[in-house]
């Protein structure tokens, strides 16, 4: 693997046509530049999964992730259940091809966990120290995941109504099968 | 009615509905005319014809009116009277994936039309619980692990399984043996717990048992401890889906142990959680870990019995 950019040869779906003569020029800065604005969370990390540098989109991410993600190993910066994730992502690296996206939740310090999708790109060693990187793209879900919410407090509204429903029905059907008298109700026992 | 018939209705009452005979028992009111209302020697009133006439009058009333009234009363649900002449269709894994393709490509009619033929070959509504939308809501948990869905597409399959939960006609309703056992619980999902597919089957399995139950899966807002305070519960139950939670569950058992003394509250604990890690059930000071929903109910009760 000699460049994480393919030729115009090598195009493939979702991949710039000709990215040598677009591209190739452009320093570190610019490309740390790209980088940031095409996501909402960049982290690079070593072959090991240590996230060794972070780039964030906005100041609530970068006070949240400078502070509690940078210098550990990813899988750490996790909730438990994303951490099986994280592995995948990381077996995944070593091939120029950019990993499936993932959706993990990512730990904050308030207790709260940040919803983020990520697909990993590994980097070719470079000449500075000879070490594989890979870099880590986020996507902030927190918009969809206050949508998600808002789906299931709908639906716990709708849960309440028929449970109590189900609690008339069955409390009623009971008396009608007991009892061998007339019975006659009134709406404000059915509300009972 | 007059003497003469009342006569008779006593005769037939004593006489002519054998007690181990169902074809007398038919015959009397598929033919009265040749049935012994027509006229026995030795003890037939007077006016012998106006009186054949009125008992057949009576027995075809019986036959038409009386006997289907009785039947549509006793009746019982089909999937009791329906004898196992043939083994019932086992739901397989593909069923449950197709099921779920359904769910996700928003085909929930054909999913409860798929239903519907399921337990016209005899699955009984707990096998469709337990075999078909417990292991959908799992399946859809995977799709979300393994990123072949996103947690939309997931959160929308549930709530859909959720919805075919309410459609399906309760287990209390479908078997009549439905007697209440004076026992109350308190279903919850652990706090900040958002997974309570399970917990609203469970839900139906103790009611199904006659279990009066509080609570569901909208009470993930409600504070437990308040709740077992304001009112007396034999049995509080939680759901716990991820270890995310168990320090907060851990606290909220320690609160309504607090409240009332556990010798008067039988707690259990339930869910995808506490099934991978069975020694976790002590530690987060629940009595009871449940894992089968069908047999739950019972187990909750001898707890409690063999408690008293």
């Amino acid at each position: 693997m000699n460049t994480s950019f393919q030729t115009t040869s090598e195009q493939s779906l979702g991949r710039f046509g000709n990215a040598q003569s677009l591209l190739g020029h452009l320093d570190a800065n610019v490309i740390s530049n790209l980088i940031t604005t095409t996501s909402d969370v960049v982290l690079v990390m070593d072959e090991n999964g240590f996230i060794e540098d972070a780039a964030f989109a906005n100041q609530e991410l970068l006070t949240i992730g400078r502070a509690h993600w940078v210098g550990k190993p990813w899988g750490q910066t996790v909730t438990e259940e994303s951490r099986t994730k994280v592995n995948a992502l990381l077996r995944d690296m070593g091939s120029d091809k950019s990993t499936k996206w993932r959706q993990l939740n990512q730990s904050a310090d308030n207790g709260t966990d940040l919803p983020l999708s990520y697909s990993v790109i590994t980097v070719p060693s470079g000449k500075t120290d000879g070490r594989v990187r890979a870099l880590a793209f986020g996507r902030d879900l927190r918009p969809q995941a206050a949508l998600q919410q808002k789906v299931l407090n709908a639906q716990r509204a709708m849960e309440r109504d028929y449970w109590h429903l189900k609690n008339v029905e069955t409390r009623y059907r009971l008396l009608f099968q007991v009892s061998s008298e007339a019975c006659s109700f009134s709406m404000q026992t059915l509300k009972s | 009615m007059d003497n003469s018939n009342q006569s008779n209705g006593q005769r037939a009452e004593g006489s002519h509905f054998p007690e181990n005979s169902e074809a007398g028992h038919w015959r009397g009111f598929g033919a009265p005319a040749n049935s012994r209302f027509d006229g026995t020697p030795g003890s037939a009133p007077t006016t012998a014809s106006s009186s054949t006439s009125t008992v057949a009058v009576l027995a075809r009333t019986i036959q038409n009116e009386i006997i289907p009234r009785l039947m549509m009363a006793h009746r019982t649900p089909t999937e009791c009277a329906m004898p196992n002449l043939t083994l019932p269709y086992s739901i397989t894994p593909t069923d449950v994936t197709h099921f779920v393709n359904l769910l996700l490509e928003g085909r929930q009619a054909e999913g409860l039309d798929w239903i519907d033929e399921a337990r016209g070959k005899g699955v009984s509504i707990e096998s469709i619980f337990l075999n078909l939308l417990a292991p959908a809501a799992r399946q859809l948990g995977e799709l979300w692990e393994d990123d072949e869905r996103d947690f939309t597409e997931v959160t929308l399959g549930l709530a859909e399984l959720h919805k075919i939960l309410h459609v399906l006609p309760s287990m209390s309703e479908l078997h009549k043996q439905y007697v209440p056992n004076g026992l109350t619980i308190l279903l919850m999902p652990s706090p900040g717990d958002q997974h309570t597919l399970g917990l609203a089957m469970v839900a139906e399995f103790f009611q199904r048992d006659g279990w009066a139950v509080d609570g569901g899966t909208f009470a993930a807002a409600d504070n437990p401890a308040l709740l077992v305070k304001a009112k007396r519960y034999d049995a509080v139950g939680f759901s716990l889906a991820t270890g995310l939670g168990f320090n907060r569950l851990k606290d909220c058992i320690s609160a309504i142990r607090q409240t009332v003394s556990p010798d008067k509250l039988c707690i259990i604990v339930g869910g995808p959680y506490f099934a991978a890690n069975r020694d976790l059930v002590n530690q987060v000071g629940a009595d009871l870990f449940v894992q089968d929903a069908n047999l739950a109910p019972d187990l909750v009760q001898k707890y409690i019995q063999a408690n008293a």
